[in-house]
């Protein structure tokens, strides 16, 4: 499970570099966000580019890294491809994150 | 019963990783048939929900589980039949629609319960049995029309 992060303007771009976030890697999924994330305080947005693939546990380790975060802290997300964007309005999750065309779109939030 | 005569069937070990496996395979099996894209996307959804909720409730990784999936193509759908030896679902049936609350306080935000909601929401005529020993879940997707 690969992710890696840069500070882009302030912002803390954290990008999955896997394309899959299922039940096999979900618990996994939720301890790198954590260390990606533990320094500083910037708001977070996580670039799924290369996801092709999310079932509900891959959304649930989303869930429980914006719990991580704090109320105080946003995670947005950008760049879902068409099978991922689907399983985030089916459930209703796109009422509950920010959700971005581009990680331009993003960063100029 | 249902009658059925699968084109397409895989056996494996119950576990997250093995499943995984069976969805990349399905995912080819697709592409060969002419299914790719929404479409495709759908069942791998339905398919990873259903084969998760196995290795996750009735079989709890116990590592001695083995699931089957069998797939035959039917017009404008695929049916699909699950089976496997593990515990029979609750109250002897499939888990209902109903998607967990939104509207909750930020820190009791729903992370499960996804599952058999969006199962509902991409399969038609879910049928499950209990067979001594052995659940089998039987269901179809559209190849057709996208929802």
């Amino acid at each position: 499970m690969q992710l890696s992060s840069d500070m882009q303007n302030g912002t803390l771009v954290v990008t999955v570099d896997e394309p899959r976030i299922d039940a096999a890697i979900a618990i996994q999924f939720k301890d790198r966000m954590r260390s990606a994330t533990e320094q500083g305080k910037a708001r977070v947005v996580l670039n799924l580019a290369k996801v092709d693939f999310i079932d509900s546990s891959g959304l649930g380790a989303i869930v429980a890294a914006m719990k991580q975060l704090g109320q105080q802290r946003r995670l947005d997300l950008s760049c879902l491809n068409p099978n991922v964007d689907k399983v985030f309005r089916l459930t209703r999750m796109d009422t509950v994150f920010r959700i971005h065309d581009t990680l331009g779109d993003a960063l100029a939030d | 019963m249902d009658s059925f005569a699968p084109e397409f069937s895989l056996q494996f070990p119950s576990s997250a990783k093995d499943v995984r496996g069976a969805l990349l395979k399905m995912r080819s099996y697709l592409g060969h048939i002419g299914i790719t894209g929404d479409a495709a996307g759908q069942i791998e959804i339905v398919l990873a929900e259903i084969l998760n909720n196995v290795v996750e409730h009735a079989l709890q990784e116990a590592g001695e589980g083995v699931i089957q999936l069998n797939c035959e193509p039917r017009e404008d759908m695929l049916r699909f039949a699950v089976c496997d030896n593990g515990d029979a679902m609750p109250d002897g049936r499939v888990p209902g629609p109903r998607l967990p609350c939104l509207n909750t306080a930020f820190h009791d935000l729903p992370e499960g319960g996804f599952g058999w909601a969006l199962v509902h929401m991409l399969a038609r005529d879910l049928h499950y049995e209990r067979i001594a020993t052995n659940n089998i879940l039987y269901f179809s997707v559209a190849t057709s029309h996208p929802t």
